[in-house]
């Protein structure tokens, strides 16, 4: 609840009249009044705000400092769109405003509305913004609409020499975005923000904004009861969040295993196959596992027929002992194997069943 | 032409004050504000007596040779000189000017009279202090040094250095109990005379 004159300097220069922020530059601007009265006036009693027009013929100051939000408001009405936007003009303009504020204790701030390319060149802009520091006045930029690189670039360094701890600000409200969503939550670090005069302060997460995040928002001076409590529910959802990243890691680990149990049958001499299979399984390569399955169902159908076949079964299952488990499925002559293996076996089934028929026949 | 007090004027209230002490620890350095400095650093060249002529530190004025330092004091306290220690000749300050007990300072302030004013030298060594009229100073709660150069561009301060007496009182706001009849019992058990009304 800082005591602050606040002077708005509005831009009515005729690029406010760009409908990129919706409805008009104009009408976002209007808004944000509106959000600035809010956080200015109903604040603090004894708090001030001023009107100055930057656009226009000349720049004219509408409204000295006052605390009267409805003489601010009747302002919008004399306004006309023309001309361009007299940026350092209009800020001195409005430091001399402050400097013969009736209350000299409260704080000096003056709100920049920018919605037009700004024609000083940057070394001005440089001794405007140390001047502005050295009489110890805050700024909140606030940059409707315009993107241009040159143009934003200016108002950095601006705001970057202006600069006098935390109470500056620079907020750039990009087309397509609704500017009271983007004020409000920037803005959401002053200590009364309200978004209508009256109301009960809303979405507390968002105003303290990792203040009091441990206490989910809450001052815990303000409302011990509350706080140890938002404090509790908390902890309750991290440890929830990591019991079910943990199921989740389990339930991965048993897929894994799944496929195994599938695919092992019970045969004695395909022991060693089996545990290739799992290393294969673990692998996920669907392929591969299809044609291993395809070449121990044919040697299971063909065991008691083809003998030939244990001998090369026995033989491969040699040579594959040798090589380890990693080093068998990235092995290329292993899984040309395989292949050769499920070829061969399809090879002799036909042949089989060439036989079976000539002997039929026969 | 009235008399200015400088280094060489020999005058009886400049004499060095025997029993003037250190107010470093006086000063709330939390509070120490500078207008019109390059970085932020006023308050690494408050330091106590025995650091004055360290050099690492200083304050350099940004636009214009001037700048404005505020000390806030925990206690009220009589000045009794003021020692400023410039980092060289060639950003020495030559002139300052002390207010006191203002508070929302800003560069319109020098406008108005100040309580003195001063003509500095370079002092790069810390032992010429500016002595003060104490009459002037006699009950300082914060105290705005005015400290600029005409000649040159920027200044560079390495050491603020106040010496005075404490007065050991402060401005606080007075926590009283009101009572409409005094309770005994409550202030003082052990000097309850009577127990009870006979």
């Amino acid at each position: 609840m800082p005591l602050e004159a606040a002077v708005v300097v509005l831009d009515n220069s005729e690029f406010s009249r760009n409908g990129d922020l919706e409805p008009s530059r104009w009408n976002a601007q209007q808004e944000a009044i509106e959000l600035y009265i809010n956080v200015v006036i109903d604040s603090n009693m004894e708090s001030g705000m001023g009107l100055i027009l930057g656009g226009g013929k000349q720049v004219r100051l509408l409204m000295t400092p006052t605390n009267d939000r409805d003489l601010i408001q009747g302002q919008f009405h004399k306004t006309r769109l023309e001309g361009n936007l007299k940026f350092s003009v209009a800020l001195q303009q409005a430091s001399l405003a402050l400097k013969h504020r009736i209350n000299k204790q409260q704080h000096q701030r003056i709100v920049a509305f920018v919605a037009s390319p700004i024609e000083e060149e940057v070394d001005t802009l440089v001794n405007l913004a140390k001047r502005l520091k050295k009489n110890n006045i805050a700024i909140d930029l606030i940059n409707f609409g315009e993107q241009n690189e040159e143009h934003l670039q200016k108002l950095k360094i601006f705001f970057e020499n202006v600069q006098k701890g935390s109470s500056s600000k620079f907020i750039n409200i990009q087309p397509g975005m609704s500017a009271t969503e983007t004020l409000f939550s920037s803005l959401g670090n002053y200590s009364d923000f309200q978004a209508e005069p009256g109301q009960e302060q809303q979405v507390p997460q968002q105003r303290t904004g990792g203040q009091f995040s441990e206490y989910g928002g809450v001052d815990p001076n303000k409302d011990p009861e509350l706080a140890m409590i938002m404090k509790m529910s908390l902890e309750d959802e991290a440890l929830r969040l990591q019991q079910q990243l943990a199921q989740q890691q389990q339930q991965q680990q048993q897929q894994n295993q799944q496929p195994q149990q599938q695919t092992q049958q019970p045969q004695k001499e395909q022991i060693q196959e089996e545990k290739i299979e799992n290393f294969i399984e673990e692998e996920n390569d669907q392929l591969l596992e299809q044609a291993r399955l395809l070449s121990m169902q044919v040697e299971q159908s063909e065991q008691p027929e083809q003998p030939e076949q244990k001998n090369q079964n026995p033989q491969q299952q040699q040579q594959q002992n040798q090589i380890t488990q990693k080093q068998l499925f990235q092995d290329q002559n292993f899984l040309d194997e395989l292949l050769d293996d499920v070829n061969k076996d399809e090879e002799q089934e036909s042949l089989l069943k060439k036989d079976n028929d000539q002997s039929k026949k026969d | 032409m009235q008399h200015q007090h400088g280094p060489n004027c020999g005058c009886a209230e400049y004499m060095f004050n025997e029993d003037a002490d250190d107010l470093y620890g006086q000063i709330e350095i939390d509070k120490v504000d500078c207008l019109n400095e390059t970085a932020q650093n006023i308050k690494q060249i408050i330091r106590p007596e025995i650091d004055k002529t360290k050099k690492d530190h200083y304050v350099q004025s940004d636009l214009d040779s001037e700048i404005i330092v505020i000390i806030p004091f925990n206690e009220t306290v009589r000045i009794r000189q003021i020692n400023i220690v410039s980092l060289n000749e060639g950003s020495a300050p030559n002139l300052m000017k002390a207010y006191i007990n203002i508070s929302n300072v800003d560069f319109g302030l020098i406008e108005t009279p100040c309580v003195e004013q001063f003509i500095l030298s370079p002092n790069l060594d810390g032992l010429f202090g500016n002595a003060v009229k104490i009459s002037k100073f006699e009950n300082v709660n914060n105290l705005i040094l005015y400290i600029k150069s005409t000649i040159n561009d920027p200044i560079r301060i390495s050491y603020i250095g106040l010496k005075g007496i404490r007065t050991f009182q402060s401005k606080q706001l007075a926590n009283t109990i009101y009572e409409l009849n005094p309770l005994a019992k409550q202030v003082d058990p052990d000097k309850v005379v009577f127990d009870s009304v006979c």
